[in-house]
């Protein structure tokens, strides 16, 4: 009787466990949106990623199609180049697709966003995105901003 | 099957650099009740950590049925012990075990016994010591004889064939102390179990043993039947036996010169660091 | 001058010598692990003295962490107008460094300082000779079953301070402080890395697990037998576990993040 109790409070205790896991496993961390299904990678260059890191979400028109494998520089062109996993699902990417790195939100985290191109042709494993735009960043865009206002003061 | 079930040579034992067994040479014979008396601190519960293979003597042989205890393997040491049993002065019972899991836990860990049958076992042991009653009580509720009773049919739980008591007689009222005399001659007996009685109780010893030894200073000062003992004539053995404070058992603990241990201030230091 | 040297000296080999001993005694317990499978109701009872019962306060100590990350980090996150990251704030605290650390100090509290005591006890009133003169391993018997107990336990007690510590931020955040909860949520899964984040911590609470179950296992087993040993060995696992936690914290921190 005793025993009883005994291994079935240790059995609930070992459960809650793997629940507390589970919780920290899907609702607070991201290991479910995490994984790429069945991925393939492409990769783009880009002359500068601003503060865009490895596992920021790769998206077109706004939906998460994939993520940021790899960052790393190019030493021969000395340009970022960036690997992305992207999900089999959507494997009808045309071949003359863009790229550009965005800002969700003014602060918020950086993303990769894929404008799609005309062609029949598609994108698959290993290939490059060849048009791409560079991250906007905001230090230099205020720079120019406060340039021009004094340019215009006579 | 020789007559001897233990036997020490010139066993020689070192602890912490002091010599606590001296060229100790004895027997023990199957079947019988030997009791090793002697003063406090001669070494004499030392003797049955060596018989149990707890401790391994520097020099000499010690034989148990035929084995010699300190050349044996791990595995093969506790297949002895499952022939031993000890009965240890404070009982050393499992605290968190009542009295009737207490004596069936060597034969739960040693055995793959049904139930039933486990149950008759340990009711049997515990008639043989006369707290059947006790079954369900939890060892801080047991007074001091009752602790030694159960810890002695632990003891005898597995049958053994050698039976260590360590100063079974101990802080035990008189009334105890009969009982458990009488169980150690009856488990003598009717289980033809050797016992090895280790004890400062001269009466009791005498009256159970067939034979005698006496240790002093690490060594066998006299050895013999209950009788030829209590008859010796020897200084150190009539001190022991007649509880004389002074004698060549002496009363001071080895110490420098009384009036210049008091009076030398040089020595100050020293005490003071330790 | 010189004796106080020589004091440095003995006591350094004393304490190389102790962990000599403890190497030892888990390398003599993993041993016996193959031969200790058929008896693994010990363990079970043990994982309940040890896990089951130290469960209440941890979960009592979570929430109340929990909650005050949530309010101090609240206070400090909305000068900044950033009190959209609060959840993220109170999920990395936890999962990184507060769930593993705070639930192996009280563990070392609560479980080891008792596993200590009952084990040196048992050597004091020779219960633990009594079992070898009955052919019985202590190492196995006793201490093994204890010393897995408390392995296993610290790493599930850390997932669930972690948990209970992020849903009592929950609590405060978005019941009273005003979070938006879907933010809350949001930012957290945003920000919080599984392997990065989540493993690490477990992984943390694993190893402080098997030093806080040795030390305290090891300490009771090679306490003097006396009621003062008892106590000082007492003293010492609690003392030693704390310190160790925080040291290896430390230098597990350095070589993870």
């Amino acid at each position: 009787m005793k025993r009883q109790l005994i291994e079935i409070t240790v059995g609930l205790f070992v459960v809650t466990g793997l629940v507390a896991l589970l919780f920290l496993s899907f609702r607070v961390s991201n290991l479910n949106s995490d994984s790429v299904s069945d991925p393939y990678q492409v990769n783009a260059r880009f002359d500068n990623i601003g503060s865009l890191k490895v596992r920021a979400p790769v998206t077109m028109a706004g939906v998460r199609i994939g993520r940021v494998k790899e960052i790393r520089l190019d030493s021969s062109s000395y340009q970022a180049q960036v690997i992305m996993d992207i999900s089999g699902d959507y494997n009808k990417l045309p071949v003359d697709s863009s790229a550009s790195i965005n800002t969700q939100g003014l602060l918020g985290e950086q993303f990769v966003s894929l404008e799609p191109g005309g062609q029949q042709k598609y994108l698959k494993e290993g290939d490059r995105i060849r048009l791409t735009q560079s991250a906007v960043v905001l230090e230099n865009l205020i720079g120019q901003l406060l340039f021009k206002g004094n340019s215009n003061n006579p | 099957m020789s007559e001897n079930i233990v036997t020490l040579t010139d066993v020689h034992l070192k602890r912490a650099g002091k010599p606590v067994l001296v060229d100790l040479s004895l027997r023990i014979p199957r079947g019988k009740v030997t009791a090793v008396i002697g003063p406090s601190g001669v070494g004499k519960t030392t003797l049955l950590e060596l018989i149990g293979g707890r401790l391994r003597p520097d020099n000499g042989y010690l034989l148990v049925d035929g084995l010699s205890v300190p050349d044996l393997g791990r595995r093969e040491l506790f297949e002895l012990r499952r022939r031993m049993g000890m009965l240890f002065q404070g009982g050393a019972l499992l605290s968190d075990l009542d009295v009737y899991e207490n004596i069936a836990f060597p034969l739960r860990e040693h055995t793959h016994l049904p139930e039933p049958v486990l149950r008759q076992l340990i009711l049997m042991k515990l008639e043989l010591v006369g707290l059947r009653g006790a079954r369900r009580l939890m060892p801080d509720e047991l007074s001091g004889g009752m602790t030694r009773r159960v810890a002695l049919a632990r003891a005898v739980a597995m049958d053994p064939q050698i039976v260590m008591y360590d100063e079974p007689f101990t802080g035990l009222d008189p009334i105890s102390k009969a009982i458990i005399v009488k169980l150690i001659k009856k488990l003598n007996k009717t289980l033809a179990i050797t016992s090895i009685v280790v004890t400062h109780d001269v009466v009791e010893a005498i009256q159970i043993a067939d034979f005698v030894y006496m240790l002093g200073e690490g060594r066998v000062l006299a050895s013999g039947t209950a009788n030829e003992i209590q008859n010796s004539t020897r200084a150190d053995v009539r001190q022991f036996l007649q509880g004389q404070a002074d004698g060549p058992v002496p009363f001071h603990y080895e110490a420098d010169d009384y009036f210049s241990d008091l009076f030398n201030a040089g020595l100050l230091n020293k005490d003071e660091q330790r | 001058m010189i004796s106080g040297v020589r004091r440095i000296g003995a006591y350094s080999l004393s304490v190389l010598a102790a962990t000599g001993r403890a190497c030892i005694l888990l390398i003599q317990m993993l041993g016996s692990i193959p031969s200790s499978v058929r008896r693994y109701e010990l363990f079970v009872e043990q994982l309940f003295r040890v896990g089951v019962l130290t469960l209440p306060i941890i979960i009592v100590a979570a929430l109340f962490v929990g909650m005050v990350l949530a309010l101090q980090g609240y206070n400090t996150l909305v000068d900044f107008g950033a009190e959209s990251s609060l959840g993220l704030l109170v999920a990395l605290s936890l999962t990184r460094e507060l769930g593993p650390v705070l639930a192996g100090l009280l563990f070392a509290g609560r479980a080891g300082a008792a596993l200590t005591a009952e084990i040196g006890l048992m050597k004091a009133t020779e219960q633990l000779a009594g079992m070898e003169m009955m052919a019985v391993d202590p190492v196995r018997r006793v201490l093994l079953p204890r010393f897995l107990a408390g392995m296993i336990s610290v790493p599930i007690l850390a997932a669930l301070f972690t948990a209970v510590g992020i849903l009592g931020g929950y609590l405060l955040g978005v019941n009273v402080l005003g979070v938006d909860q879907g933010v809350y949520w949001s930012v957290m899964q945003e920000g919080v890395d599984f392997q990065q984040d989540v493993l690490n911590g477990l992984l943390k609470s694993l190893v402080f697990g098997v030093l806080i179950s040795l030390l305290a296992v090891f300490m009771g087993y090679d306490a003097r037998p006396t009621p003062a040993g008892v106590g000082t060995a007492t003293t010492l696992t609690v003392v030693l576990s704390s310190l160790l936690v925080l040291a290896m914290d430390f230098s597990l921190t350095s070589m993870m993040f």
